[in-house]
């Protein structure tokens, strides 16, 4: 019979970031070097990450297949499994299961403009995505970056905005909720900064994960600017035990978020219902 | 019977003295009905009242916290609307308790009367705002002879008694889901920080869920068998919950949803209070 | 070919197969409850009533099954495999039960994913069913595509009471050829007389049923009734417990928890979920797309009825109306989904 569905991959902690307050990023080396060569994923599919002792949960790859050294995740504090997490020291066992799911499709914007949203660590389902469009820069014209947090406390990633600005054709929009003493960057909501950056929708796809509300005013947005459905792309979260679609609770309609997503365009979402 | 009852909630429909009515209407066959929930006075006439009323209506007030409510009880069901008024669930002024005069209802499982129904003192019914019907015969004193009988047994025998019973349980959670006083919104059974009990079902965990149930029911259940009626194993809840109303009675003379003044035993302290029940 | 076991011998043939493999069939307790329970003798059987309390699901698909055990120690972390199933056979199920380990052999089989612990022990279970002389009320297996009271969808051996105390056999599957050739002092070739029979006894048996739903009439309303203010009042009696779907044979929604037993010890458990239940979808930081009461109700007629037959083009469901009987408020699922 083939391998276990269910059965997790080996892997070791080898690195440990703090983000923000709540945010950190993990780096997992895998244990079997075998699986280490096997182990590949594509940039907007997800893993379930496994807490011996304590549980199951899902993660988007925060690295793309281009940077696949390591299995790299970032993680808020919310609930039972990721606190255990934030416990983690480097060196400890955990075990990995994936990918699931499907993912961004590069192949149809090849030569387009790339508009990345997210708020909050939302940035987190995007980075793998952004990378994997900075490292492949040449197939696209301008990547443009907005991202939003609460505080510029809350910003995740700041010491990589430095390297992706590098990249030709490359802008980062930073903006916060509330300023603080020396924030150089924009402060305002994610969809109002957007008004005032206003992409042209022209040979664009605009990609935004985040808190539901942003969503909510960014797709507004995003219309109003003459953006069309298709070019809308986000990337849904709901609670997921299996990742295989049998476990029967990320489904709206007969679709299942972890099987047929988590990535869709907005031309798809808008006939579904409002049920994630 | 029918006739009146629906005549009644017409009126209190059509003089807005109510948003809805909770009642009974015929279910999949002769022999089972359903709640019913009315709202206009057009809608009245598929409100029945027979001897396959076995549920507790008293268990919607929680859910319908902000409407005004005509509900059906029958004897027996009218303590968990007082229980819940006490537990300042639900206000009084929002609901209108129609008592069914009752001759004992069938459990639609067995085709049997339930326990209660033999061992009942209620059949017509007290303390409600208006009645309908006249029951037969109303006079059976309350007993625990059951539960007494049962106490005799020896620890282990109850003990495999109980292994049998939870064994059998799914955790399907019918019994608290159907319970009236099992209204928390978060209960200590999907508890995640801490996790109080595991989601894997065996008779070990299974007997955790229902014996810290029925601690957070004791000197509240009102004994009204919708538990034990709910479980689609037939484990016999009710040998548990009478067992609580025998203690609160014979250990603190206390009577859950009877006397609106009483305070509960478990929110006072007395020196003398009895310590039988401390493991 | 078909063949014919005495009543009498089916006590012996139990009494066989006990020897050799772990049989579960109804057995009755002292509070009245039929559970599929494990025979110790062919006598513990009780063949008298039309339906178990709850299915033989559990027996392939365990309410609670073990993945692995996982051992965390400062030598690092160690997975060890369960005990392979053991050699079952269910006996006395009934063709809606046995068409419903049919149904979610496929979603356990879906997209090339394959469930390794319920195809381990589906692969070890022998299913013999016993074909419905007295449907009740709450039935409504002829709704379905070839649903019927003698349907032998899912099972490996159907038999059939026929008149005379003895009942045909039918070997459906190679595992249900074995049993009459393992086994074959208890059974006798039948006739054309006794296959003739059997057609009368499935016309019998199904004039009792007397519900018959327009299954792709509703799926069609179905399709455009997700926003319809039906729902808004269908759901106020249904007190979202989960014994509809525990009781259910095709219901297979679960949930992958972990049970420890101390710092080191820990096992990997799938157990059922319920889409019922407020958890099911609820996210770690609370947000839930279906917390409202309604939602959940909707999600289970329009999963069974809706989108199940959009993935398998079949119905989640084999109408064994297990569901009616097992609601503390006697929803039925029949008018449920014809009302909308």
């Amino acid at each position: 019979m083939a391998e276990n569905i269910y059965k997790p991959h080996l892997a070791k902690v080898v690195e440990i970031k703090a983000e923000t307050g709540d945010i950190k990023s993990y780096k997992f080396e895998l244990q079997d070097p075998e699986v280490r060569k096997t182990f590949t994923w594509k940039a907007g599919q997800f893993l379930i990450l496994d807490i011996f002792g304590i549980g199951e949960t899902i993660f988007t790859f925060a690295n793309p297949q281009t940077r696949s050294e390591f299995v790299e995740c970032t993680i808020r504090k919310v609930g039972r499994v990721t606190e255990a997490i934030h416990e983690l020291e480097i060196g400890a066992t955990v075990g990995l299961r994936g990918p699931y799911g499907n993912w961004f499709p590069f192949d149809k914007w090849q030569g387009k403009n790339l508009l990345y949203i997210a708020g909050g660590v939302g940035l987190a389902a995007l980075r793998s995505s952004i990378e994997f469009a900075l490292d492949t820069f040449k197939d696209f014209k301008k990547k443009t970056i907005l991202y939003g947090a609460r505080s510029p406390l809350d910003i995740c990633y700041k010491d990589r905005f430095s390297d992706w600005e590098k990249v030709p054709d490359t802008e980062i929009i930073l903006t916060a909720d509330k300023g603080a003493d020396g924030w150089k960057h924009k402060v305002g909501f994610v969809p109002a900064v957007l008004k005032e950056v206003h992409p042209s929708p022209a040979d664009s796809v605009a990609i935004i994960c985040g808190p539901p509300i942003m969503i909510k005013f960014v797709l507004k947005e995003l219309l109003d600017l003459g953006f069309t459905p298709e070019q809308i792309v986000t990337t849904l979260e709901m609670r997921m035990k299996c990742g295989l679609g049998k476990c029967g609770r990320c489904n709206v309609k007969h679709l299942y978020i972890c099987k047929d997503g988590p990535v869709f365009t907005y031309s798809q979402l808008k006939d579904l219902p409002d049920e994630y | 019977m029918d006739k009146e009852l629906q005549d009644l909630i017409k009126k209190l429909l059509t003089e807005k003295k109510v948003d809805y009515a909770i009642g009974y209407e015929k279910a999949y066959d002769e022999f089972s009905t359903r709640p019913a929930f009315v709202t206009s006075a057009e809608d009245t006439a598929r409100l029945i009242f027979n001897k396959y009323c076995i549920n507790n209506l008293g268990l919607y007030l929680t859910k319908l916290k902000k409407n005004k409510i005509a509900l059906i009880c029958k004897g027996c069901d009218i303590p968990t609307v007082r229980e819940l008024v006490k537990e300042k669930q639900f206000s009084r002024e929002n609901v209108i308790v129609i008592g069914a005069a009752c001759d004992g209802v069938l459990d639609k499982r067995t085709g049997k009367q339930p326990e209660k129904c033999l061992n009942c003192g209620v059949k017509q019914p007290k303390g409600a705002d208006f009645t309908v019907g006249t029951a037969k015969d109303s006079t059976t004193a309350r007993n625990f002879n059951d539960v007494a009988e049962f106490e005799k047994k020896s620890s282990k025998e109850k003990m495999q008694f109980w292994d049998r019973q939870f064994e059998k349980c799914i955790r399907c959670y019918a019994c608290r889901n159907v319970c009236p006083v099992c209204y928390c919104p978060d209960c200590f059974a999907q508890r995640s920080m801490p996790e109080y009990l595991n989601k894997n079902v065996d008779a070990e965990e299974n007997k955790m869920f229902h014996m810290i149930r029925m601690q957070h029911v004791f000197g509240r259940c009102t004994d009204c068998k919708a538990c034990d009626t709910a479980c689609p194993v037939n484990i016999p809840l009710t040998l548990l919950t009478k067992k609580l109303a025998k203690d609160a009675k014979e250990l603190f003379n206390y009577e859950s949803g009877a006397d609106m003044d009483a305070r509960p035993p478990l929110s006072t302290y007395d020196e003398d209070d009895p310590e039988s029940g401390i493991m | 070919m078909a063949y014919l076991i005495i009543k009498d011998d089916i006590k012996n043939l139990l009494d066989e197969l006990i020897k050799v493999k772990a049989v579960f069939a109804p057995k009755k307790d002292a509070e009245d409850t039929v559970l599929f329970g494990k025979l110790a003798s062919g006598a513990e059987w009780y063949g008298d009533s039309l339906l178990t309390h709850t299915t033989a699901k559990d027996k392939v698909y365990l309410q609670s099954e073990t993945f692995f055990k996982i051992k965390k120690d400062k030598n690092g972390v160690f997975l060890e495999d369960p005990a392979e199933p053991a050699e079952t056979v269910i006996f006395g199920c009934r063709p809606c039960d046995a068409r419903g380990f049919d149904i979610i052999g496929k979603l356990f089989n879906w997209s090339g994913f394959v469930d390794e612990y319920y195809t381990k022990r589906i692969q070890k279970t022998t299913i013999i069913t016993i074909s419905c002389e007295k449907p009740e009320s709450t039935c409504f297996c002829t709704s379905f595509l070839n649903g019927s009271p003698v349907n032998s969808t899912g099972s490996d051996l159907l038999l059939t009471p026929l008149k005379e105390g003895s009942c045909l056999a039918e070997a459906i599957t190679a595992k249900g050829e074995a049993i009459i050739t393992g086994y074959s002092r208890y059974f006798k070739e039948a006739g054309a007389a006794e296959e003739k029979a059997k057609i009368e006894f499935k016309t019998e048996a199904e004039k009792k049923i007397t519900k018959k739903l327009d299954l792709p009439g509703i799926k069609q309303k179905l399709d455009t009734s997700f926003d319809s203010s039906y729902w808004d009042t269908a759901h106020l009696p249904c007190v979202k417990c989960g014994a509809c779907t525990f009781v259910c044979p095709t219901c297979y929604c679960f949930d992958i928890t972990e049970k420890a037993f101390d710092n080191i010890n820990s096992e990997r458990v799938r157990s059922w979920d319920t889409c019922m239940s407020e958890l099911f979808t609820r996210m770690a930081g609370g947000v839930n797309p279906r917390i409202d009461t309604k939602k959940r109700f909707r999600q289970r007629f329009m999963h069974k009825f809706n989108y199940h037959v959009d993935n398998f083009k079949e119905e989640l469901c084999t109408g064994c109306g297990r569901c009616i009987k097992a609601c503390p408020v006697s929803i039925d699922i029949r008018s449920v989904i014809e009302n909308v």
